[in-house]
C-alpha cells in the first residue's frame, strides 16, 4: 500500500526544476553584478559587540532625556495644583517639546505615513533633527518604490544621513537618508540607478553591512 | 591550477577580489535559480528574488561566519530574499509553470528519453499535466511551508540543512514539511488516486509461448 507522504515527496521530485538559469535572467544578475563591481568591495566586517554597545549607549541616553522630560511635566502638574515650585522653565521645555512634535513636518509623504517625522520621543535618538524615513521590514520594498517615484519626480524625502552624528552614512556611492528600520535607527542608501534597477540598502546604526538590501524598478 | 574552492572565493571577495563573487555565484546559480524559482512560483519573481538575494550577498559576504557551508548560506539569503517578497505581497500572480517542458525542451534534461533517443509525446504530455497540477497545489501553500517543501522534497535537502537556510529549528521544518505534504495530499487526491488505480491493475500472465508446430505428422498407433 502506498504511503500518501511519499507519494506526495515522489511528486514533488518529479515536479523539480532541474533547467540551468534561463539567458535573460543570467544577462540581468551579470549586469547587477557589474554594477556592484563597480562600487566597490563589500564593506568590511564590523566589530558588532562594539555597534550594539554603541546603541545601547544611544538607547540609554534618550532613555534618560524622556525621563526628563517626563519629569519635567511632572513637575508643572504639580505647579498647577497650586505649590509654588520653580518648575517653570521646566514646564516650558515639556510644552516646546510637544509642540515640536506637533508641529514636525506633517506634509504628505509618497510613503504615505510611512516616512515622517519622528517627534513622539519613542527612543530613536532622531527626533530632534528633522524627518527620517520610517521602514518596515513588511513593507520595504513598497516603501523604497514609493521613495525612488518621488525622488524621480523632484520630491526629495527624509533627511541626508550626513546629519545624523551618531549615525553616519555607510560608505559607497548613492544618497543616504536617515531612517528607523522596525524602530531601530537606521540609514537608507540609495544606490545610483543601473540597468533598470535601483538598489536600497538599509543599515542599522553602527553597522557596516546592510540588513536588507532590495531592488526596485526604475523609469 | 586547481579551481579556488568556495570559501577560498568568498574570502577573496571580501578581500577585495573584484571576480571571486561571480565566479562563486555563478557556480551555484542554477541551483538556487531552481529554488527561487519554486518558491516564487514564477520566472520574473523568481529573477527578483534571485537578484536580490544575490545582492545581499555580495554585500553581506562579510557576515558570513563560516559555520556552515558556503552553498548553505547562499542558499539562505536567496530564500530569505524570496520570502521577504513573498511576505511583502510583492508578486505577481503565479500562473502555472510553462518554464520548464516548453522553453528548454531542446535541452532535454527534463523529458525522459527513451532508449531511442525519441521521448514518447503521450508520456510528455502527461508528465507536463501533472507536473502543472503539483505545482499548481505547491502554489496555493503558506510561503514557509512550500520554500520547506522545495528545498526538502524537491532539492533533495538534508532537513537540518534546510533548518538552516531557513533560519529555523530542525523540528519547525520538519513540521513544516509535514503539514505541506499533508494538505497536498488533499490537493493532489484525484491524482495520488489515479497512480494507486494505476499501481493496483494486477498484472497480466505472461503471453503463453506460440505453440511448436509439430515438423512431423503426428504418428499413428504402433503397427503390431
Amino acid at each position: 500500500m502506498n504511503d500518501p507522504d511519499d507519494a506526495v515527496r515522489r511528486l514533488l521530485a518529479e515536479a523539480r526544476h532541474a533547467e540551468p538559469l534561463p539567458d535573460d535572467v543570467a544577462a540581468r544578475l551579470d549586469d547587477v553584478l557589474a554594477d556592484l563591481r563597480a562600487e566597490g568591495p563589500p564593506p568590511a566586517v564590523v566589530d558588532l559587540a562594539a555597534a550594539r554597545r554603541r546603541r545601547t549607549r544611544l538607547r540609554n541616553g534618550l532613555v534618560a532625556a524622556a525621563a526628563v522630560v517626563l519629569v519635567g511635566f511632572g513637575i508643572s502638574r504639580v505647579d498647577l495644583s497650586g505649590m509654588s515650585t520653580d518648575s517653570s522653565d521646566a514646564g516650558g521645555s515639556a510644552d516646546s517639546a510637544a509642540r515640536e512634535s506637533a508641529a514636525a513636518p506633517a506634509a504628505p509623504s509618497p510613503l504615505d505615513g510611512d516616512a515622517q517625522a519622528e517627534g513622539q520621543l519613542d527612543g530613536q535618538g532622531l527626533a530632534s533633527l528633522g524627518p527620517v524615513v520610517r521602514l518596515r521590514s513588511d513593507r520595504l520594498e513598497q516603501q523604497v518604490q514609493r521613495l525612488v517615484a518621488a525622488s524621480a519626480a523632484g520630491s526629495d524625502q527624509g533627511r541626508s544621513a550626513d546629519e545624523v552624528d551618531e549615525c553616519p552614512a555607510p560608505s559607497g556611492p548613492g544618497r543616504s537618508l536617515a531612517a528607523t528600520y522596525d524602530g531601530a535607527p537606521a540609514v537608507l542608501v540609495l544606490r545610483p540607478p543601473a540597468g533598470g534597477v535601483r538598489v536600497a540598502d538599509v543599515y542599522l546604526c553602527g553597522e557596516s553591512t546592510p540588513v536588507r538590501s532590495v531592488s526596485v524598478p526604475v523609469g | 591550477m586547481s579551481e579556488r574552492t568556495d570559501r577560498e572565493l568568498l574570502a577573496a571577495h571580501v578581500a577585495g577580489d573584484r571576480d571571486a563573487f561571480g565566479v562563486l555565484f555563478t557556480r551555484h546559480r542554477d541551483r538556487m535559480w531552481a529554488v527561487a524559482l519554486r518558491t516564487m512560483g514564477n520566472h520574473e519573481d523568481a529573477a527578483d528574488g534571485l537578484q536580490d538575494g544575490m545582492i545581499a550577498a555580495y554585500r553581506r559576504a562579510s557576515s558570513y561566519r563560516g559555520d556552515a557551508a558556503v552553498t548553505t548560506w547562499l542558499h539562505r539569503v536567496v530564500v530569505n530574499a524570496c520570502l521577504d517578497r513573498l511576505r511583502a505581497g510583492k508578486v505577481r500572480r503565479a500562473d502555472p509553470l510553462p518554464d520548464d517542458l516548453d522553453e528548454r525542451s531542446g535541452r532535454g534534461s527534463l523529458v525522459a528519453a527513451d532508449p531511442s533517443g525519441t521521448p514518447d509525446p503521450a508520456d510528455v504530455a502527461v508528465r507536463h499535466e501533472r507536473r502543472g497540477v503539483v505545482l499548481d497545489a505547491l502554489a496555493t501553500l503558506p510561503p514557509e511551508q512550500r520554500a520547506a517543501l522545495v528545498l526538502v522534497d524537491m532539492e533533495g535537502y538534508p532537513v537540518a540543512e534546510a533548518a538552516v537556510m531557513l533560519d529555523c529549528p530542525v523540528g519547525t521544518v520538519k513540521s513544516r514539511c509535514s503539514r505541506g505534504r499533508a494538505r497536498l495530499a488533499e490537493l493532489l487526491a484525484p491524482l495520488l488516486d489515479a497512480e494507486r488505480d494505476a499501481d493496483d491493475v494486477p498484472a497480466r500472465n505472461p503471453v503463453p509461448p506460440a505453440p511448436v508446430s509439430p515438423g512431423d505428422p503426428p504418428r499413428g498407433p504402433p503397427v503390431s
